[in-house]
């Protein structure tokens, strides 16, 4: 079971990390969101 | 497996199956029967939504999960899209998108084959084409639910902008993007659309292509073929940087004796209850059950 004290323990750790580097390649994220 | 409601009406297990491992974008496609096996055996676990599109490989993706569902065809759901502009009768890819009318209905009728089905359940447009009015594609689409060749209809990775005024149409069951604790694009605008239109959401990579199992640091070697070589996020510098992330995820399942992506899946299916990942796996049918054992959780209502 995953808790609320386990999604808020993630939230805060998310909150602190700036993940790096795009998600795709500069040509196939020009395709997106649209 | 407990089940999840797409939009309206789509019934499918809460965490679905994404076949386009199998198509080389993980490096080789392996063995064909392996492959049956994995697909087979997510289901024998629970699994009874598949994904899968015209443009992996393309068409083989589509022939192999049609080969392996085909014995419980009335027993599951499968996904596939439609949108890049690939030659019919060649495979040849043309680059760019392609959803005009006429062509929507032609790799439509074409998958039908593949998949050794006599209709799609949900069938995405895989990117928008910008060139062609949404309202016109969506106008295809409406005619092949009319049909009865296709259920339900879905975009990916589209704007909301183009998601109203599609589901203005003609209603929309499903939108796919990518979406994982790795990519929270989607929080800011997207999800609260889909709250708000009462569409349902299906993320691809939810493990962050494999980056959030745990297995993945700044010194794996990916095969010459793999997409990931090509993505920035992937980069030795990048993954290094990224491994925090890894961490929490970590730290967590350790503590819940569950695996790191059994945790990134339950995360994301605690953010609605209309989220839907769709991971995916090419190594063995073990291999599903790293995640497959859903972990329980309480989404947040809208």
């Amino acid at each position: 079971m995953l808790t609320e004290a386990d999604l808020t323990e993630i939230k805060v750790g998310l909150s602190k990390i700036d993940v790096q580097g795009e998600r795709l390649p500069e040509a196939v994220l020009k395709m997106t969101g649209h | 497996m407990q089940k999840r409601i797409l939009g309206k009406d789509l019934e499918v297990s809460a965490i679905g199956f994404g076949a386009m491992s199998f198509a080389s974008t993980y490096g080789p496609a392996g063995d064909h029967d392996e492959a049956l096996k994995v697909i087979r055996g997510a289901y024998d676990l629970g699994v009874t939504f598949f994904d899968t599109a015209e443009a992996y490989g393309p068409f083989t993706n589509e022939e192999l999960v049609g080969e392996a569902l085909q014995p419980i065809r009335d027993k599951v759901v499968i996904a596939t899209k439609f949108g890049f502009d690939i030659d019919l009768a060649t495979g040849k890819r043309n680059g760019g998108t392609n959803s005009r009318p006429e062509h929507v209905k032609a790799v439509a009728e074409a998958a039908l084959k593949r998949l050794r089905t006599d209709h799609i359940d949900l069938l995405y447009q895989h990117r928008v084409d910008q060139a062609v009015p949404i309202e016109d594609t969506v106008g295809a689409l409406k005619n092949l639910i009319a049909e009865g060749k296709v259920r339900h209809y879905g975009l990916s990775e589209a704007g909301v902008n183009t998601i109203r005024r599609a589901h203005a149409v003609h209603p929309m069951t499903a939108v796919q993007s990518e979406y994982s604790m790795f990519w929270r694009g989607p929080e800011a605008e997207l999800l609260p659309a889909l709250g708000e239109l009462g569409i349902g959401f299906v993320p691809f990579s939810p493990l962050g292509a494999g980056f959030l199992t745990g297995q993945i640091n700044e010194n794996t070697k990916f095969d010459s073929n793999d997409f990931r070589n090509a993505v920035p996020r992937f980069s030795p510098e990048a993954r290094k940087a990224n491994m925090a992330l890894v961490d929490i995820v970590k730290a967590v399942a350790e503590r819940k004796g569950a695996t790191p992506a059994q945790v990134a899946l339950a995360w994301l299916l605690a953010q609605r209850p209309w989220i839907v990942p769709i991971p995916g796996t090419k190594s063995s049918p073990a291999s599903t059950r790293t995640w497959a054992a859903q972990l329980s959780c309480s989404p947040r209502p809208t």
